[in-house]
């Protein structure tokens, strides 16, 4: 029995030790040659598949589209964050050849993660001929928590965080940190922060604007900068604390349970991460039809989403041909309207074809959210990875123990 | 086949389906605690475990377990030996029959009930509302994500004390406990006296390696306190899943580190358990 033991953990630790991953090489083929090769393929993508809208968006259209233009077949996976990243890790250790997941649906935090595991294929955005309509030029598509893209993630989407509120309780919607407290005060339980991402990306907003606002946290993590404004806010958090939902003794643990708690008249705030998710919701018949967004003027983080391709998948041409046609015009308008996702576009208009620029001038307006361009001074870019976790760390111990 | 190579063979496959698996998770978990797997790490190091020791919140999230499942238990015990002591007295088979619908919710479903059924949007709270006795939503108590943890307990009480009561149940029946009623009756002892001094101890003893499974059942219980529990303290199934999927990478190694210590405090319950059940 002994003697199995140690050969078990021998056979382990071989395992581990050598656990590696080849360089993917990048195909030379020309983009016709990439379309040929992708023909007939299937590609697994992993995504969020949380709002109904989303995924009609794409049962509905981009997957019969994609049959339809070029011949490849997508398979939708339900899957985001930590398990993509818990999944791509262990393959990589078992040394798995070929993953079970093609493409990923990603953020800044999952996009670092990644890149610390060498898991994402690239560069290859500049080989799509769509890339040419891309906005590079806002740094807010470009960079992704502070990190150049380079190439190893194709930008889908743009959102900027924003406060969503009962209008038939908050007449007078807070629009700064003081203000808040006042709010918060004079009416207790209504008021919370979730414990996971769209709660972080508030703290790390707040963070930049009692570091002075803007570009205060902008470039490499600075552990002083850090400790110096993250006191301040767990000082202001520890103060208003006891007025939160539940006396501050619990934090939703999803941006699911605080729409939730919003829809159910418990909490008269929530927050997304979305800019235009309160119309989206709405349309849905989620949220209470007096509910509003709006951009405090202390500034909230806009980001965008991304595409990535696994570094050891199987069908990269044909990921790279729905990367490409996801990033399209036609694909980028339909997912522009309000009605469909309303997720704000990451191609610049004015290097489209004229036909297509007019198209998007004529896309409906938001009903019930401020439009981009009026809260796009509020912007504040997302600050070095570092600082979300730290902020996630500390907010437990600093807040959540407390 | 000889029963010699039957045997080895069962022996065999319950090895290769239990204990390797097991050797190896909690294998791997040490080696990735002490920076000799995963791809964060860089080599042997005491630094994981030095973090994890360092921090107190380790030893909250034991004791908060220990708790949550000690509670659980003694109420689910207790309801379970009233509610059989009833039903062996009133051989009421309609209602042991509904005690099976428990047992057929998953724990997450489970937890999704209470949560509907005691949070205070959910139905309690409506009714209470509806009847004036609230005006508002945050007048009712709150039982969810609360601070006694009332919500989690209800829930593992819900789904385990039906299945505790139909076991003392058979096992009253076994032990021909009707019979032993009537005997202490007619040599004059009370009903209390009999429940005390023979129905409890005798039921508890008999089932004591099933109490001791489903003890360490409820201190690896995940969904329920995830979706009913505080942000913290945390159960340790939970701490572990947070350490290991969250933002920083550079926290699975602790999360390896917590999986073993719990491993090593179940094994640890379970060898003492075993060595006193061989004792007696």
């Amino acid at each position: 029995m002994k003697n199995i033991f140690y050969y078990l953990v021998l056979i382990i630790l071989i395992i581990s030790c050598s656990s590696h991953q080849e360089k993917t090489e990048i195909s030379n083929n020309s983009w016709e040659q990439v379309s040929e090769i992708a023909k007939g393929e299937t590609v697994n993508l992993m995504m969020w598949k949380g709002d109904p809208l989303i995924n009609k968006y794409m049962s509905d259209y981009v997957v019969p589209e994609l049959q339809k233009q070029y011949g490849v077949t997508l398979n939708i996976i339900e899957g985001q964050g930590n398990s993509i990243v818990s999944l791509l890790m262990t393959e990589i250790e078992t040394n798995k050849q070929k993953s079970e997941v093609d493409m990923v649906w990603i953020n800044g935090e999952t996009f670092y993660q990644l890149r610390q595991i060498n898991s994402l294929y690239g560069p290859f955005v500049e080989r799509l001929p769509n890339s040419q309509y891309v906005n590079w030029e806002n740094p807010f598509i470009a960079y992704d928590f502070q990190q150049a893209v380079e190439g190893y993630e194709c930008p889908w989407g743009n959102v900027q965080m924003a406060f969503i509120y009962n209008s038939d309780k908050v007449q007078n919607q807070p629009m700064n940190l003081n203000e808040l407290e006042i709010w918060v005060k004079a009416h207790p339980g209504k008021f919370t922060i979730g414990n996971e991402f769209t709660g972080m990306t508030l703290l790390k907003s707040w963070l930049i604007y009692l570091a002075g606002g803007k570009d205060s946290l902008s470039g490499k993590f600075d552990v002083e900068k850090y400790l110096k404004y993250s006191t301040q806010l767990w000082e202001y958090l520890n103060r208003i604390k006891p007025y939160f939902w539940n006396n501050g003794k619990s934090f939703p643990s999803s941006i699911a349970q605080m729409h939730q708690l919003f829809a159910n008249g418990e909490l008269w705030f929530t927050m997304s991460n979305n800019d235009g998710e309160v119309d989206n919701k709405m349309i849905q018949g989620i949220f209470p039809e007096s509910s509003r967004a709006y951009v405090p003027e202390t500034g909230t983080i806009q980001n965008s989403h991304y595409l990535g391709i696994v570094s050891h998948s199987a069908n990269k041409e044909a990921a790279m041909v729905i990367c490409n046609f996801l990033i399209s015009p036609e694909a980028q308008f339909k997912k522009m309207q309000p009605s469909v996702w309303g997720d704000h576009t990451i191609l610049s208009i004015s290097k489209l074809p004229v036909g297509w620029q007019q198209k998007f001038k004529e896309i409906p307006g938001r009903k019930y959210t401020p439009e981009r361009a009026d809260i796009q001074d509020k912007a504040l870019m997302e600050p070095a990875p570092e600082y979300m976790i730290r902020t996630f760390d500390d907010f437990r111990k600093e807040v959540m123990e407390k | 086949m000889t029963n010699d190579m039957k045997k080895g063979i069962l022996i065999g496959t319950y090895f290769i389906l239990t204990i390797v698996p097991l050797i190896m998770g909690l294998g791997y978990s040490l080696l990735y605690s002490f920076g000799m797997a995963g791809l964060m790490n860089n080599g042997f190091t005491f630094e994981h475990w030095q973090k994890l020791l360092a921090n107190s919140e380790l030893f909250i999230t034991i004791g908060y377990s220990i708790y949550i499942t000690l509670f659980s238990l003694f109420f689910i015990l207790t309801f379970a030996l009233l509610f059989s002591w009833w039903l062996v007295l009133k051989k009421n088979n309609y209602v042991f029959n509904l005690l099976f619908l428990p047992l057929a919710f998953p724990p997450l479903i489970a937890a999704f009930s209470w949560y509907y059924i005691l949070s205070p949007a959910g139905i309690i709270s409506r009714i209470v509302y509806y009847f004036g006795m609230t005006t508002d939503i945050s007048d009712f108590p709150r039982l969810v994500n609360d601070d006694y943890s009332v919500g989690i307990i209800l829930t593992h009480i819900f789904l385990i004390f039906p299945l505790f009561t139909i076991l003392f149940i058979q096992q009253a029946k076994k032990e021909r406990m009707y019979s032993l009623k009537e005997i202490s009756f007619t040599l004059g002892s009370t009903k209390n006296q009999f429940f005390l001094k023979v129905f409890m101890p005798l039921l508890l003893k008999k089932t004591a390696p099933l109490i001791l499974l489903y003890a360490i059942f409820l201190i690896g219980a995940y969904e329920v306190p995830l979706l009913l529990g505080q942000s913290s303290p945390r159960m340790i199934t939970v701490f572990i899943s947070d350490k290991m999927t969250r933002f920083n990478l550079q926290d699975i190694p602790q999360g390896h580190a917590m999986a073993v210590t719990y491993s090593v405090l179940i094994i640890g319950i379970t060898t003492l358990f075993i060595r006193k059940i061989k004792t007696v």
